[in-house]
């Protein structure tokens, strides 16, 4: 699995190197902008729009990197189990994740102390602590995971068709299977936000114009939560699901 | 003589096509076998099938005795019609991966066929011609102390020189305890290297013959047995 990683990583490192090096230069910009008098909210806007599109750029090349596990002999001929190559991809993707949210942890440090004109202290008097870092953190690569993984099978569905049209058929996969998911949680679950997920809980508070969720954690951690335990399960099935596919469907 | 490869009534269909019908062979150890065909005949499904990268609708293929899968992967080298590197490789890297990866790569023996394929490993993959990465193809594949080598179109598509040295490379580096598929339609330049041949026409199994008693009990050579054989296809 390392050694999948390591060809993975030379692979993609040209375009990996250039996303760090722009997201740099622009977080850099706005840290010298704001220094000059920008507005702290265009500042923060900016920076968080960066963020996004290089977290976008990383994922996307972690999704084509097991497209091109997929369709290239020299990776399909090697004498690996399934899973290995999965984890492999998975374990680039954390990499790339951990990458942005180190640099997104750097910036804050440098760019928060810098702005006079918006209080940070109730993010800073309730968030840095260690119980909400980690469960962020957790939460963060979880999600890039767990998404990643239902991108690989919609992936591995759409490689096991020989028709021309076929990304249109892992595209309407992905979705299928993401709204059957979506309703069986709400089935089992309701429609309440709390005990969402597992890392981060979000309160969910009746108000005069509705439902709306509380942006404040009721607390940070709960494994046993239900939803949960079912997007661990469901994203167990989808692996195995994706193992079945490359051992038998999907062809070169 | 230890069976290396055996069919067993495998059939491919894509849809209602059928790639392959009811195929039954075997080759032997030390055997250098020609798999002959016009295009579309389904030799390049053949090879897949063995090399598990494309799964039977019926029957089995076996490599030395077990069902093809991730094991066999690691005894079976097999040469594609498309590239088995990456553009961002060096030849070094290209090397490196398969030494990484197959416990049977034999890092001397790419060194000597590198000077004899006159490569080198600071070369970009990127900048090779065709011809050049067909001869680090061969490299790559041979490197290995497979006991099944498989060569999909080795030489289409290369010039004459080039041709010929590939066809005393695969000769000069393969290893005698093992058997080597080959398929082709290029007979002229190739025919010179078979122990047998395997002919199949629109997914059948025509005929699996060593060379020698074709030559004698038929008087032809493999060349003519093919123009006669596929004249109407």
């Amino acid at each position: 699995m390392l050694k999948l990683l390591k060809y993975d990583w030379k692979r993609n490192s040209t375009i990996y190197y250039a996303t760090v090096a722009v997201l740099l230069i622009v977080q850099a910009s706005l840290y010298i902008g704001s220094r000059k008098g920008w507005l702290d909210v265009l500042v923060i806007g900016l920076s968080i729009m960066a963020f996004m599109a290089a977290s976008l750029v990383l994922f996307l090349q972690a999704c084509s990197t097991f497209n091109h596990h997929l369709k290239s002999f020299n990776r399909r001929l090697l004498p690996l189990k399934p899973l290995q190559e999965i984890a492999a991809v998975l374990l680039l993707n954390i990499i790339y994740t951990l990458t942005i949210m180190l640099i997104g942890a750097i910036v804050a440090a440098v760019m928060i102390p810098a702005m006079d004109n918006i209080d940070f202290s109730y993010i800073i008097d309730n968030w840095l602590k260690p119980a909400p870092v980690l469960s962020i953190l957790g939460y963060s690569l979880w999600s890039s995971v767990n998404l990643l993984i239902w991108i690989m099978l919609a992936i591995a569905i759409a490689r096991s068709f020989k028709v021309k049209h076929r990304f249109w058929i892992g595209l309407a996969a992905f979705i299928a299977i993401q709204s059957i998911i979506a309703y069986l949680s709400y089935l089992l679950f309701g429609p309440s936000g709390e005990a969402a997920f597992g890392f981060i809980q979000f309160r969910v508070t009746a108000s005069a114009e509705g439902e709306a969720i509380a942006m404040m954690p009721t607390s940070w951690f709960n494994p046993l939560s239900g939803p949960f335990i079912m997007e661990i399960v469901t994203t167990v099935a989808a692996l195995y699901a994706i193992v079945y596919l490359m051992n038998r469907k999907v062809e070169l | 003589m230890s069976q290396i490869l055996k069919f067993h009534n495998v059939g491919k269909s894509y849809g209602v096509k059928k790639a392959l019908d009811d195929v039954s062979f075997e080759i032997t150890a030390g055997k250098i076998v020609g798999l002959l065909g016009s295009n579309g005949s389904g030799k390049s499904t053949l090879m897949k099938i063995a090399a598990g990268v494309a799964q039977p609708t019926a029957g089995h293929v076996e490599v030395t005795g077990m069902l093809v899968g991730s094991k066999t992967k690691g005894l079976t080298s097999f040469m594609p019609d498309s590239p088995l590197t990456e553009d961002w490789m060096r030849v070094a890297d290209a090397l490196s991966f398969y030494n990484d990866f197959y416990a049977d790569f034999d890092a001397g023996k790419a060194r000597d066929m590198l000077d004899f394929m006159k490569l080198s490993g600071r070369d970009r993959v990127s900048a090779l011609s065709k011809g050049m990465k067909e001869r680090l193809q061969l490299t790559l594949v041979l490197s290995r102390n497979a006991k099944l080598y498989m060569l999909d179109e080795p030489i289409g598509g290369v010039d004459p020189v080039a041709r010929g040295k590939i066809l005393d490379a695969i000769v000069e580096y393969y290893n005698e305890d093992s058997s080597i598929l080959v398929s082709t339609h290029l007979l002229n330049d190739i025919e010179r290297i078979f122990d047998e041949v395997v002919l199949i026409r629109e997914g059948k199994l025509l005929l699996h013959e060593d060379v020698e008693s074709i030559r004698l009990n038929r008087g032809k050579s493999i060349d003519e047995l093919f123009k006669e054989v596929y004249a109407e296809c």
